[in-house]
């Protein structure tokens, strides 16, 4: 018999099963997506954090897809004893590559959540798939950036050690209470709930520049603490050192003139004026 | 004594770190004025200090006492706290200060 009259003569045979199963299949394509998305507004109105939500999004939409895939299968004539080999065969494949392939293939340096700068440009990371990963920035933008972009460039990933050294430099004056000023930077980091004591925060004099002498100081705190704790000490310290009459030097020429410097500059002036003249 | 005791001993006792900042305010109740704070003693305290000054600051504007028609809600003698009550000097003039005094 010609393969088309085969095909035909299956068509008529089984044609029907094989629409209710595909429409079975994208029923439940369609059921996964709007679960997932009321899964995810729902998380998110919760405060979940960006990594869970992926993950159980993630389990909900392959446990639809798999319902309906079996399902879908059984209204084909599969039996559910076979299907229920198929789906723990399915299964332990899975796991054993998982477990052999996994040291082979490099995972993303980042997962949902994570604070990265990434191809210059700084967000948080809100999903990663196959082909891209999306970030959302600060001011709101959301911005999608080609995975093979990313591998190519570094990665600066905020979040993948949970503490931060904020570092700072202030330039004071020369004629300024450089101990007075080390005293008080060391105090207000000491005190400062968010400062964390190991590693132990520093104070030291960097350098002597032209315009003033630097002190600089290292301060750990965590991560999410880090931006509102380094704005803080800033404010802080301007402040307590406008008390304490320290000044935050800025940069200035010192002209020193003497009296004969003058005097022959006058002279020589006097001198280019006569020889112009005449 | 060894250079890792003292530096403990230094540690503990030079300066005491906070560990957190509440609002200290007077509110009116029916003979007077009665002490409370917020984040309440049971929530946990406000880690910034800048932070604690500025709800402060608002705080005691949306409070004072010359709002017409909410006297009922005015608050006095408001100020920052440390994480044991004591008063915290306002870190711009390195002072106590209390926002909407009274005596």
């Amino acid at each position: 018999m010609p393969k088309i009259q085969q095909l035909n003569t299956w068509l008529m045979e089984h044609g029907q099963d094989l629409n209710l199963a595909l429409i079975i299949f994208l029923g439940a394509a369609i059921v996964s997506g709007l679960v997932v998305r009321l899964a995810q507004n729902r998380l998110r109105a919760a405060k979940v954090s960006e990594q869970k939500v992926a993950l159980i999004t993630r389990t909900i939409y392959v446990v639809f897809i798999l319902v309906g895939l079996l399902v879908a299968l059984h209204v084909l004539g599969l039996q559910w004893v076979a299907i229920r080999r198929i789906l723990f065969s399915v299964i332990l494949i899975g796991c054993i590559a998982i477990l052999v392939l996994r040291r082979y293939i490099p995972p993303m340096p980042f997962k949902a959540g994570d604070m990265v700068e990434v191809a210059g440009l700084l967000g948080i990371v809100e999903s990663v798939s196959v082909v891209n990963t999306r970030l959302k920035a600060f001011d709101g933008r959301t911005m999608f950036i080609p995975n093979s972009v990313i591998m190519k460039d570094k990665i600066i990933n905020y979040h993948f050690t949970p503490n931060r050294r904020i570092d700072l430099t202030f330039g004071l004056g020369y004629k300024d209470d450089l101990l007075r000023a080390k005293a008080i930077m060391a105090e207000m980091l000491a005190e400062d709930p968010r400062i964390l004591e190991e590693p132990a925060p520093r104070v030291f004099v960097m350098g002597l520049s032209e315009n003033s002498v630097n002190i600089r100081m290292w301060a750990w705190s965590k991560n999410s603490d880090y931006f509102r704790t380094r704005c803080d000490l800033i404010e802080k310290m301007k402040l307590r050192f406008d008390c304490e009459g320290i000044t935050i030097a800025y940069p200035q020429l010192d002209v020193h003139l003497s009296a004969d410097a003058a005097r022959e500059a006058s002279l020589s002036k006097g001198e280019d004026n006569s020889a112009s003249n005449s | 004594m060894k250079l890792k005791e003292a530096a403990n001993i230094i540690k503990s006792g030079w300066v005491r770190k906070r560990k957190g900042f509440r609002i200290r305010f007077e509110k009116r109740v029916e003979g007077g004025w009665e002490e409370d704070f917020f984040p309440d003693k049971k929530e946990p305290p406000i880690k910034s200090e800048v932070a604690a000054w500025e709800y402060a600051r608002r705080f005691a504007l949306s409070t004072r006492l010359e709002r017409p028609g909410e006297e009922s809600r005015a608050t006095v003698n408001i100020f920052v706290v440390d994480d044991l009550g004591c008063a915290v000097p306002f870190y711009g003039t390195n002072a106590l200060k209390v926002l909407n005094p009274k005596a």
